[in-house]
C-alpha cells in the first residue's frame, strides 16, 4: 500500500454537527442575569471606551469568535483545516511561550548574558 | 547506480553547455518575461492561501484584537456588580431605568426603547429616518437613527437610559454614540448578540 493510500485511510474524514459548542440546553444565554453578564458601565458618558471595554472583553472571552463561526457552515474539508491550523498554531505558541520566557527569564548568575561591559 | 551518475553528469555538462551558450549570447535572464513572472507569483500566492471560507469584516468591534490599546484602568469600577441594580442614577434605580434595545444587524438599525413594564416608549429604525436601501447599512445611518431616538426620549422627559446591543453591524456602536449626542446620559451597554447553542445548521457561505 502506498503511503498516500495509508494516510487517506487513516487519516480522519468525518464532518463535526454545527455550530461547534458544549451543548447545554436550549436558551443558556438568557438563563444568566440579565444585566449581570456582558455589561460595561459607561462613566461620563464615554461610549466608545465603554465599546472598546466591552469589545474587547468579549474577544478575549472568545464570543466574537463563536460569532465568527457560526455566521457560515464550515464544509468538512474547512472543518478539517481550521482544526489542523488550531493545532499547529497551538504547538507553535507553546514553543515560543516557552522560548520567550527562557529568553526573559530572570533570577540568573549573569544578568546581562551576551553583553560585553557592564 | 552507475547509469543516473552518468544521467547526472549529462546534466551537469548540459548545463554548462547550457550557461556558455548564454554567456555568449545577449545575457538573458530566467524570467524571459514579465508574464512569467506574473505566472510564477500567482503559483505563490496560490501555494500560500488559507481557505478559511468566506472572511467577514465584523463592524462595530474596535477594540477587540490586541492591536489596540483600550484603558483598562479601574477595571473593577467598570463593571456591574449586585449593588448596581439597586444604584441610583439622577434619582432613578438601575433597574428601573428605560432600556433601549438596539438591534444592529448587517442591513439596518432598529432602535426600540422601552420602560422597566416592557412597555414601548419609541422606536425607530434607519428606513424610519429616512435612509433606503444600501443607504441603511452606512454607520451614519446608525448615528443618526441614534440620535433621532434621543432627541424623541429628550422630548419626553427621559435623560438617563441603559443600552442593551444585538448584533454586530455598522449601528452598533455609532447608535449609542448618537443618543449621547441627542444629550441622553447612557448608564450602561449591555450585549445581547445571540449566541446560537443548540441552533440550527449556520446558512452556506456567500458566493460572490
Amino acid at each position: 500500500m502506498s503511503l498516500l493510500k495509508m494516510v487517506r485511510q487513516w487519516s480522519w474524514r468525518g464532518t463535526i454537527s454545527q455550530p461547534f459548542a458544549i451543548k447545554l440546553f436550549k436558551g443558556v444565554w438568557n438563563a444568566h442575569p440579565r444585566f449581570a453578564t456582558r455589561t460595561v458601565m459607561v462613566q461620563n458618558n464615554d461610549v466608545d471606551g465603554a465599546f472598546g471595554l466591552l469589545n474587547r472583553l468579549m474577544d478575549s472571552e472568545g464570543m466574537l469568535k463563536i460569532i465568527r463561526r457560526t455566521q457560515f457552515y464550515q464544509k468538512p474539508y474547512m472543518q478539517r483545516k481550521s482544526l489542523s491550523m488550531e493545532a499547529s498554531t497551538a504547538i507553535f505558541n507553546e514553543d515560543m511561550n516557552r522560548k520567550m520566557r527562557f529568553l526573559v527569564r530572570k533570577n540568573r548568575p549573569d544578568k546581562h548574558p551576551g553583553q560585553v561591559t557592564s | 547506480m552507475s547509469f543516473s551518475r552518468l544521467v547526472s553528469d549529462l546534466g551537469r555538462l548540459c548545463l554548462q553547455t547550457a550557461s556558455q551558450s548564454v554567456a555568449v549570447q545577449q545575457q538573458r535572464t530566467i524570467y524571459a518575461s514579465i508574464r512569467a513572472a506574473d505566472s510564477i507569483r500567482d503559483a505563490h500566492r496560490q501555494g500560500t492561501r488559507i481557505g478559511t471560507g468566506q472572511v467577514e469584516t465584523m463592524e462595530g468591534t474596535t477594540g477587540a484584537g490586541a492591536q489596540t490599546a483600550i484603558n483598562t484602568s479601574s477595571l473593577d469600577s467598570r463593571l456591574p456588580t449586585a449593588e448596581t441594580l439597586k444604584q441610583q442614577f439622577d434619582g432613578v434605580a438601575y433597574h428601573e431605568l428605560p432600556l433601549v434595545y438596539i438591534r444592529a444587524s448587517k442591513n439596518n438599525t432598529l432602535v426600540t426603547v422601552m420602560d422597566n413594564k416592557n412597555e414601548v416608549i419609541t422606536s425607530t429604525s434607519c428606513r424610519l429616518e429616512g435612509f433606503k436601501n444600501a443607504r441603511k447599512k452606512t454607520t451614519i445611518a446608525g448615528q443618526t437613527t441614534g440620535v433621532a431616538a434621543g432627541q424623541r426620549l429628550v422630548r419626553r422627559g427621559i435623560r438617563t437610559v441603559r443600552v442593551q446591543v444585538k448584533g454586530l453591524g455598522p449601528g452598533r456602536m455609532t447608535c449609542v454614540k448618537g443618543l449621547t449626542v441627542a444629550g441622553v446620559r447612557v448608564v450602561s451597554i449591555t450585549d445581547h448578540t445571540p449566541l446560537c447553542e443548540l441552533g440550527p445548521r449556520p446558512r452556506k457561505i456567500r458566493r460572490i
